[in-house]
């Protein structure tokens, strides 16, 4: 589990007209590790993460991938870097199936014949991508071809969930991933991401169940009011101490 | 030290010189109002000069015609005919028509018409209700043509008789299928009042003069040539001794002509249309149309200022007159298309 | 962009949980569940009843199903590129003024290169073949054209395509009557006519059917097998998930109305060649009668879900209706209500169907 700093953010500022989302946030980012983002409502949390896949252009700040300064310009762009993320909102969409759900913008193009003289998408190497990549995780769906809309509300997280893990070559970024989770689906998650781990992914996971994130996280990083305030091992830090970053009591603003 | 009256008179020339200095330049500007077309028009209609009770009159008479619309060889033949009539009378025309046929744009144009005074107004009313009343108040002889009023407020109107219309088509459709046979009759949409009278006159004189002929209930297609060349196509396959066509619109027209020719029927089914614009002209040489029933506009517009003229001139008593005046009508084919009588009564794209 | 990765099977200290067979549904069950298939059905119940109701089976004659192959392919190849439109949650109401102007730019052009003023008038037309080329062309690239408009608008000005469109309509119309005087323009060559537009191909199959389905063919496979298809329907399923997978939403809806404007163009290219002039008095319910074809095909109004081949039955379901009642004599007044009647029970049906499989 090499340890080397993968993503860094440095500085960042983000604002949303009079509202100031991030005040010179700063994180890092290591491969092999699971990082817990935590902090209050507003805190920022979900700002920073949308930055770091490039779903938000930050207004002022560097973002460092593998040592170097990249502008990280679109999705796309953070994608190629290898960095997947699964939104809070899942970003699936519903009327598609899962194969093509997952492969959204990346689908393959047949490789022979007169199917990719057309550029028919290859779904068979899709659907066998797929169906492997959900059995190792553990997911168990009926069906791979009928749309999403069909899927209840925790297998179409863990979809979400899959489809990050297949992908992603440097890290996964995962807004409150369990949320809408029951018990079974939630064990399924936090194996997903001690899964990608130990692959040597660097795993951020926003999430407000702190005590879980204290026994499953390597490091948390608390922030509040736009800023990281703390960023130590998990080992390091108890509940209440972690609940007081949050809320505001003093702090050092630890890199 | 100048007088009142004194200044009051010189005031009344003045305005009076300046109203017909600006009433000649509207006129011969309005008269080339009408987009001139390139080519000249193949047969531009001789003089109509039907014997008129009176002599040129010895004033030159203002008058206004506001067509219907401007750009369509219809209202370019009425034009023409009007312009010679008030060449003959020493009439000052001015011409005006909107684009479309809509009261919204003609409207303005009458009341800029009614606005210089004019001593006469001849009007193609785009609608018989909401003009009714600027008739009334014009406060001068009023002529309309082609259209009427719901009410006869106007001196006279002079139009196309749409049931006698009906019945020349008829005979002539009759003659051509030889007399049996089924017909189909296509027409606008029910509640437009001139073309049913269209429909009307046509069912009436074919049931009369050929009783063998069958005709089909009447389809309604609008101004949608797909409609009706759909209901033709239909009709085609279902009633195998379907022989001719009556249309009574320009656009019913071109998509049962459509249809018959892609149905490989172009001869063996007979169209009978309204109009002799160039185009069907040219459609009827070439055998798409078999029969065009020729209103005669020119006739409208000349009637039209010289009956203003008579009025004007007192040698004719609007209260004698009749309500309405129909012109003469044709039907031309292939036949008798190159003969003078009938070549008169062609429409044309540009006055000669 | 690289593979994925496959992923290792679970450590064995992750317990393996909720692992199901596959069970995916099969052709059969597929087709059986599919809209497009049961309209399919009601089209041929639809033609085999008139064709028993009608004097003669006219109904059912080869001659007929000839003339009503010819008079579905306009609005068939603007369904078509409709179900892209719609497949994407976007709307296009001005598709009527758009064939329209294309057809006034068109026949204009075809007037005006084929020969002079003179000569056109009096039936010659010396460029005949470079005339009808251009001409042809001059109308394509007018729809498309029309279409850039709309799809800028939409995609720049965040205006819903609703809303943009109904304001091109009547910005189209506009311009069509003033481009043509407000009269069917005059003096295109018959050729158009005789030469492909009343034509068959070996006698049996009409032209314009031909190059319709062709055509209809090909956006069915776009839809069903490639990336340009599925990212459409990825756009009308959900915008933010398209966006968030790296597609550029708005490129991919301008081109969409770029698409349909230049069907647009090809339709009114295709009327002038059935009629021989344009018809400015017409294409009132172009739009509304190619957005029913689509949805009574299966294709959702609010994007996600879409069939071409739905659409393509779907187009020929109310020509079907109007040329069955004629042939059997259904008075013109009544033609209206029932075809109202019937659309509506189709896809009152549909949708009672598909509520009870979610």
């Amino acid at each position: 589990m090499a340890d080397q700093i993968v993503i860094e953010a440095v500085d960042i500022h983000k604002a949303f007209g009079s509202i100031q989302a991030l005040s010179g946030a700063s994180l890092q980012v290591r491969s092999g590790e699971i990082l817990a983002l935590v902090g209050d409502n507003g805190a920022g949390k979900s700002t920073l993460t949308k930055v770091i896949c490039g779903a938000l252009k930050p207004d002022s700040g560097r973002l460092v991938f593998w040592g170097k300064e990249i502008d990280v310009q679109s999705i796309r762009r953070a994608q190629e870097l290898g960095v997947e993320t699964v939104y809070q909102d899942l970003a699936l969409a519903p009327d598609l199936s899962v194969l093509d759900n997952v492969y959204l913008g990346r689908e393959p193009i047949a490789s022979s014949g007169w199917r990719r003289w057309t550029r028919a998408i290859a779904r068979d190497v899709m659907y066998e991508r797929t169906d492997e990549a959900l059995r190792n995780l553990g997911i168990g769906l009926r069906s791979l071809r009928s749309p999403i809309r069909s899927l209840s509300g925790g297998q179409r997280q863990a979809v979400a969930v899959a489809r990050a893990v297949l992908w992603a070559k440097t890290a996964i970024l995962m807004d409150e991933p369990t949320a809408a989770l029951g018990t079974k689906q939630t064990a399924i998650a936090y194996s997903s991401m001690r899964v990608a781990a130990e692959r040597g992914l660097a795993v951020v996971v926003i999430s407000h169940d702190i005590p879980r994130m204290l026994k499953i996280a390597d490091r948390i990083a608390v922030m509040r009011h736009g800023q990281i305030v703390t960023n130590r091992t998990a080992a390091e830090l108890t509940l209440s101490e972690v609940v007081g970053l949050m809320l505001g009591s003093a702090e050092t603003s630890a890199a | 030290m100048v007088s009142s009256p004194h200044i009051a008179r010189v005031t009344r020339s003045f305005v009076t010189v300046t109203l017909a200095l600006g009433l000649a330049a509207c006129s011969s500007q309005a008269a080339t109002q009408a987009p001139a077309t390139q080519a000249p028009a193949s047969q531009a209609p001789a003089s109509q000069a039907p014997v008129s009770q009176a002599p040129a009159s010895q004033k030159s008479y203002n008058i206004a015609f506001i067509a219907g619309q401007v750009g369509i060889p219809f209202y370019t033949t009425m034009q023409c005919g009007a312009q010679d009539a008030a060449k003959k009378y020493g009439v000052n025309l001015t011409w005006q028509g909107p684009s479309q046929w809509d009261l919204s744009l003609q409207m303005p144009m009458i009341n800029a018409a009614l606005q210089r005074h004019p001593d006469a107004l001849a009007l193609a009313p785009t609608d018989p209700v909401a003009l009714v009343k600027t008739v009334q108040d014009a406060g001068i002889p009023v002529v309309t043509v082609d259209g009427n009023l719901s009410q006869p407020v106007d001196i006279q109107n002079i139009r196309t008789d749409n049931k006698a219309a009906g019945g020349l088509a008829a005979d002539a459709l009759g003659a051509a299928i030889a007399g049996t046979g089924s017909v189909l009759v296509l027409a606008l949409s029910p509640g437009v009042s001139a073309n049913q009278d269209r429909v009307d006159g046509f069912v009436t004189e074919m049931k009369a003069k050929y009783p063998n002929v069958t005709v089909l209930p009447t389809q309604y297609a609008g101004t949608d040539q797909r409609k009706a060349a759909d209901i033709t196509a239909a009709t085609i396959q279902s009633k195998p001794d379907l022989k001719g066509i009556y249309t009574t619109n320009g656009d019913t027209a071109v998509g049962a002509s459509g249809a018959v020719i892609a149905a490989s029927k172009q001869g063996k089914i007979k169209i009978v249309a309204y109009d002799a614009n160039p185009q069907q002209v040219r459609d009827l040489k070439a055998g798409i149309y078999d029969g065009l029933v020729v209103q005669a506009p020119y006739l409208e517009g000349y009637d039209a200022v010289e009956l203003l003229v008579q009025v004007l001139d007192k040698s004719v008593d609007p209260t004698t007159l009749p309500d309405v005046k129909y012109p003469p009508m044709v039907v031309a084919t292939r036949d008798n298309l190159d003969t003078p009588d009938v070549q008169k009564y062609l429409y044309v794209d540009s006055c000669s | 962009m690289a593979a994925p990765q496959s992923v290792p099977a679970l450590p064995s200290h992750v317990e393996a949980v909720d692992v199901a067979n596959r069970r995916e549904l099969s052709l059969s069950q597929r087709l059986l569940g599919s809209t497009a298939f049961w309209m399919g059905v009601i089209l041929v119940v639809l033609v085999l009843g008139f064709g028993i109701a009608s004097p003669d089976w006219a109904m059912l004659q080869f001659s007929n199903f000839q003339s009503m192959a010819l008079s579905v392919s306009m609005i068939m190849l603007l369904a078509v590129g409709m179900t892209f439109v719609l497949g994407a949650g976007e709307l296009d109401l001005s598709i009527g003024a758009n064939v329209m102007v294309s057809s006034v730019v068109a026949a204009k052009v075809m007037a005006a290169v084929s020969g002079s003023a003179a000569e056109v008038q009096a039936g010659i037309y010396p460029n005949l073949a470079v005339g009808v080329a251009v001409g042809v062309l001059a109308g394509i690239g007018t729809g498309a054209l029309f279409g850039l408009v709309n799809g800028v608008l939409a995609t720049r000005l965040r205006i819903s395509s609703f809303i943009v469109t109904l304001g091109t309509t009547g910005i189209g119309t506009g311009l069509a009557f003033v481009l043509s005087g407000g009269v069917n323009v005059p003096f295109v060559p018959r050729d158009i006519q005789t030469g492909f537009g009343a034509l068959q191909l070996g006698g049996v199959v009409p032209l314009p059917t031909v190059l319709v389905v062709g055509i209809s063919l090909c956006l069915w496979y776009v839809l069903v097998s490639t990336r340009f298809g599925l990212h459409t329907l990825a756009i009308g399923s959900s915008r933010e998930a398209a966006g968030r997978a790296g597609i550029n939403v708005p490129r991919h809806v301008l081109s969409l109305f770029v698409l349909m404007g230049a069907f647009a163009g090809l339709a009114g290219i295709l009327d002038l060649s059935r009629f021989a002039t344009t018809n400015v008095g017409g294409y009132q319910t172009t739009a509304m009668g190619a957005i029913a074809a689509v949805v009574i095909g299966g294709t959702s109004l609010f994007g996600g879900r879409a069939s071409v081949g739905g659409s393509m039955v779907g187009a020929l379901i109310p020509l079907v209706l109007a040329t069955g009642l004629v042939i059997i004599d259904v008075d013109s007044f009544y033609q209206l209500i029932v075809v109202g009647v019937i659309l509506v029970i189709a896809v009152y049906l549909d949708q009672r169907r598909r509520e009870r499989l979610e």
